[in-house]
């Protein structure tokens, strides 16, 4: 952990405050320091070839998280309600609806980009040649529709996870509550919102808080579905970072957004904390 | 036929000279340039990106004669397109790596400005050196204001029209002269949307294609504009004539002639779409020539197979049409244990007949003119290619090109996704400042300095 | 008579999920029996299937390789988790520390670092090492193992704490009191009252390690490469080979599905009891 957490984090803070580019590549960590140049140039200087696009994939992966968090743990919830009746099949559905989570990202995100193709794809001839529901074929990849394009296979894959999370969580709650509850006249509504879900505070706290930093640094579903530049739209804050660091070979400059990165997640944390210590004693 | 078969006879005839001519001379010019045999039972190691349909297998067979004759084996490695910039680069940085590389020609000065490549200057005379190549193929081996030759020219590729022979034909339009300039081009859209209702008649791929740029530019050229100034200083893609260029492409999709959702597929992806008959006219490489015959490709439909016309790029305002040549080199690293040996086989796959045979496998051209020539002659289509080549523009060899490539390509993909409805409202203000910012960018990578 | 239909109602539903949830992976599958020519067409013809996909894809690409690195690593890199992750976690759950705290915070923070940030300096340590130390791990199982068991081992810990403190301690003590020693009784006792557990955290670790594609890019050359690496070989600037790479998609899915499926009794328990005890 030392060796490969530690030492290079550490490396890589010192790196974002060098001037790594094409020509000092070569020296790495001889190469001139610059100060807070790199830091700087994202925030402040307009020429900077980072400043532009920082701003626009700080917005979108907030966007992103947003949506793919508030998706994952919504529905992963009411699948759980779902599956936590007892129904034939039971065990069989439980297992199965696990299987996206299995898919790996770099193939969720081939396939699901192969499925959004506007004129040959699954999706628009499911909703507009075979339902009718859109009258004109929507373009997935290209523009605000490049966001959902990401956003719903996210979710897709992320959801089971919570589901079965949410599930144990549901099994675990002492039934009596709910029976007394239903006797004084509590309908179902009511069951849910003053039983069930203080119950499962924690677990949605323990969620939010891994789901949260894991979609903001999501990586593979718009790198392998949209390329290298997911364009305005769609640009997260890791396919930037790695786009300028790894293509543009601006590395100072990865770097040093690396760490406004991280001191924005350990803000979430920070607030995260804020939010839910009382449940995590509770435990 | 007896045509074809004629050209044929010539082109083995010329082969058997020059595997003739160099089993004479071999020794004699090995040991001499060399100054020591090589070592026979070293094992080269190639990496290789994805040429060909089997790339590995293709290329291990290749070279077997090589390994044959010299008793040096060479292990192929195959890099993906998706991977290879990192990996080259990491393993010029880092000093670990293969023996030779295969790199994007536009890729080169990159490389070599890293400094673990090998100079090959005093080599490539023996192989014809800068006289046997075109020149805009041999620029791709030189770094812009510095001494050197950092590879060698391995296989090419330069940018023509497909068009679909009975679409035209349908629509009423000569082919003669449907695309010789830029408003017979769109005229011949135009034509083919009115008359042809179940075809697309123009498509190109967007911002996920890594060749965009390369799509773009023959008409900023066409309409003088240039990606940089001639000193390679400062960047000129906001310019008058460059934002000219941009438009004429912009323009396409507003009116229609240009199918906007090819801008969500890469290159390749809208090639399948041309083959496969929904496209009516498409710019491409040669390779796509070379599928025409293979059986086994199911992606042509057939009315699309039999119909497939190549002609010249149009001709811009100024009366001169330009494309685009690109293809790939190959870089000997300066860390190779073995120069000797890697030198051999860059020699080896510089020589007339591997050449032919290889390019021929991939549906490219080979880097050197006399082969070139060759394979210019085999067919009517073949000739279109070869005369793009010899025309061919490609950009400045400086190191920053391909970050500089980079801006310009997404903002390239902003003003064509903006044209195409998905981006911000299309005009020639939004034109103008996407590129007044490609070019402030553009300057700023070309301020960077090793200070 | 309105609640029974309500109760089938619900029972439609869930089906309909699961099968809106199952379809995209019936797509692919049904995608990879097709051929390059009637993907890009999206004239799929299901009613003659073709297995022609699964039988080029190995011959275009090596793709053995990098399936067989993939398992190699990855098992060795989960093995090697959840290891020191039993051990840790006994530790933390049996003796008393102060750094209980710290510990979770440890944890999160690990996770709170971008791999972007130390991807670099992880490159070049490894390079060094490789030029001026007889330690190969640049490029080399060894070395993949060796990251991947350091970003899973500190969440793994975390898991396994939980499922020894949920072990009572009454069980160990009975067994020191036959004539265990506690390491005896670590054995016998603890790790198998928690064997749902490691399995969890097993397959976890697995799970993502076989889903990692950005240091193995930069840490591997030839002789490491995963599967996230190969697929991306199916694409080629001048062609493409989409049956193909739904196919690889297949197989690339297929080891994780089946080690899913062979554990998920376990795995399901051990995924609730982690999140029952929070």
């Amino acid at each position: 952990m030392v060796l490969v957490h530690l030492i290079p984090t550490t490396g890589g803070i010192l790196l974002s405050f060098k001037r790594l580019n094409t020509f000092t590549f070569s020296r790495l960590f001889d190469a001139p320091w610059s100060g807070l140049e790199n830091y700087r140039g994202i925030l402040f200087d307009t020429a900077n070839p980072l400043h532009d696009g920082f701003f626009g994939a700080v917005q979108n992966t907030f966007v992103y998280t947003f949506w793919t968090v508030g998706g994952t743990i919504v529905g992963g919830l009411a699948i759980a309600l779902l599956l936590n009746r007892p129904m034939r099949g039971q065990r069989l559905v439980r297992t199965l609806m696990l299987t996206p989570w299995i898919v790996p990202s770099f193939v969720v995100a081939v396939l699901w980009g192969f499925m959004w193709q506007s004129d040959v794809g699954i999706v628009n001839k499911i909703l507009v040649d075979y339902t009718g529901l859109l009258g004109e074929r929507p373009i997935w990849l290209l523009g605000e529709n490049s966001m959902w394009a990401i956003v719903i296979p996210s979710i897709w894959r992320g959801l089971p996870f919570a589901m079965i999370f949410f599930l144990a969580g549901l099994q675990a709650m002492p039934q009596e509550l709910h029976e007394a509850a239903a006797i004084d006249g509590a309908g179902p509504l009511r069951r849910f919102r003053y039983i069930t879900l203080p119950l499962l505070r924690p677990l949605i706290a323990v969620q939010l808080l891994f789901c949260v930093i894991y979609a903001a640094y999501q990586f593979a579903i718009p790198y392998i579905m949209l390329g290298s530049n997911p364009g305005p739209d769609a640009d997260l804050m890791m396919t930037l970072i790695v786009r300028q660091s790894f293509s543009n070979n601006l590395f100072g400059f990865g770097a040093a957004a690396s760490v406004l990165l991280t001191l924005a997640m350990c803000v979430w944390v920070a607030v995260w904390y804020r939010a839910f210590k009382r449940d995590l004693e509770a435990t | 036929m007896p045509k074809r078969l004629a050209v044929a006879v010539a082109a083995t005839a010329l082969a058997l000279a020059a595997c003739g001519g160099e089993d004479n001379s071999s020794t004699d010019n090995t040991k001499a340039a060399q100054g020591e045999a090589l070592q026979k039972g070293v094992t080269l190691t190639l990496w290789t990106m994805p040429n060909s349909p089997q790339p590995k297998e293709d290329l291990q067979k290749m070279v077997a004669p090589f390994t044959a004759k010299t008793g040096v084996k060479v292990d192929v490695q195959e890099v993906g397109w998706d991977v290879q910039f990192d990996r080259i680069r990491n393993a010029a940085v880092a000093g670990e790596g293969p023996d030779i590389t295969q790199a994007g020609t536009t890729q080169v000065p990159f490389f070599a400005a890293l400094g673990g490549f090998m100079d090959l200057s005093d080599r490539v005379e023996e192989i014809g050196g800068k006289a046997a190549y075109a020149e805009g193929i041999w620029n791709t081996t030189q770094v812009q204001g510095q001494e050197g030759t950092w590879a060698v020219p391995w296989f090419t590729e330069a940018r023509s029209i497909y068009y679909r022979k009975d679409v035209l034909e349908k629509a009423g339009v000569d082919p003669a002269t449907a695309f010789q300039d830029l408003d017979s081009f769109k005229a011949t859209l135009q034509a083919i949307k009115d008359k042809v209702p179940d075809i697309e008649p123009f498509g190109a791929p967007g911002k996920k294609a890594y060749d965009l740029v390369h799509q773009v530019m023959p008409f900023v050229w066409d309409n003088g504009g240039a990606e940089l100034s001639a000193d390679a200083k400062q960047s000129t893609i906001n310019s008058p004539e460059s934002q000219a260029g941009v438009e004429f492409m912009g323009d396409l999709i507003t009116s229609g002639l240009f199918d906007k959702s090819q801008l969500e597929r890469d290159g390749t992806q809208v090639e399948n779409q041309f083959k496969g008959g929904r496209l009516a006219v498409w710019i491409g490489g040669p390779w796509v020539l070379g599928s025409i015959d293979r059986a086994e490709d199911d992606t042509w439909s057939e009315e699309a197979r039999a119909n497939v016309g190549v002609a010249p790029m149009p001709t811009g305002p100024g009366g001169k049409a330009y494309t685009f040549v690109g293809g790939s080199d190959l870089m000997v690293f300066k860390n190779t244990k073995y120069p000797n040996e890697a030198w051999a086989l860059v020699k080896f796959l510089s020589s007339d007949q591997t050449q032919i045979d290889y390019a021929k496998l991939l549906g490219m051209f080979p880097a050197r003119l006399d082969p070139q020539q060759q394979v210019g002659d085999s067919s009517e289509n073949h000739k279109a290619f070869f005369q793009a080549i010899q025309s061919g523009r490609t950009y400045a060899p400086i190191p920053q090109w391909g970050q500089i490539e980079n801006a310009y390509k997404t903002r390239f993909g902003n003003i064509l996704d903006s044209a195409a409805g998905v981006g911000t409202d299309y005009s020639a203000a939004t034109v103008k400042s996407q590129l007044d910012a490609a070019a402030k960018e553009a300057d700023g990578l070309l301020a960077q300095s090793a200070g | 008579m309105s609640a029974r239909l309500v109760n089938r109602g619900l029972d439609a539903l869930t089906w309909l999920v699961l099968a809106l949830m199952l379809s995209p992976i019936l797509w692919l599958v049904l995608s990879s029996l097709q051929t390059d020519g009637q993907l890009s067409r999206g004239a799929y013809d299901l009613l003659s299937p073709t297995f022609d996909a699964f039988t080029r894809m190995w011959q275009s690409v090596d793709f053995e390789r990098y399936l067989l690195n993939s398992l190699i690593i990855c098992t060795a890199a989960a093995l090697c988790a959840t290891a020191f992750a039993a051990c840790a976690g006994y530790a933390l759950a049996r003796f008393q520390f102060r750094g209980g705290k710290a510990l979770s915070l440890g944890v999160v923070g690990t996770q709170l670092i971008p791999g972007s940030l130390f991807l670099l300096p992880v490159f070049m340590g490894f390079v060094w090492l490789k030029q001026n130390t007889p330690i190969a791990l640049f490029d080399t199982h060894l070395g993949m193992v060796l990251v991947y068991t350091a970003f899973f081992t500190p969440v793994a810990i975390y898991f396994m704490r939980y499922f020894f403190i949920a072990i009572p301690r009454d069980l160990e003590e009975a067994a020191m009191v036959d004539g265990c020693n506690r390491f005896g009784a670590f054995v016998k006792i603890v790790l198998p009252a928690a064997a749902p557990g490691l399995v969890a955290t097993f397959v976890y670790a697995f799970l993502f390690a076989w889903d990692e594609l950005l240091f193995v890019a930069a840490l591997t050359q030839e002789n490491a490469e995963t599967i996230p690496i190969g697929i991306r070989n199916f694409i080629g600037n001048y062609q493409e080979r989409t049956a193909q790479l739904m196919a690889a998609g297949v197989v690339s899915t297929l080891p994780v599905l089946i080690a899913f499926f062979a554990t998920q009794r376990w795995l399901v328990k051990g995924i609730t009891a982690g999140a029952v005890k929070g």
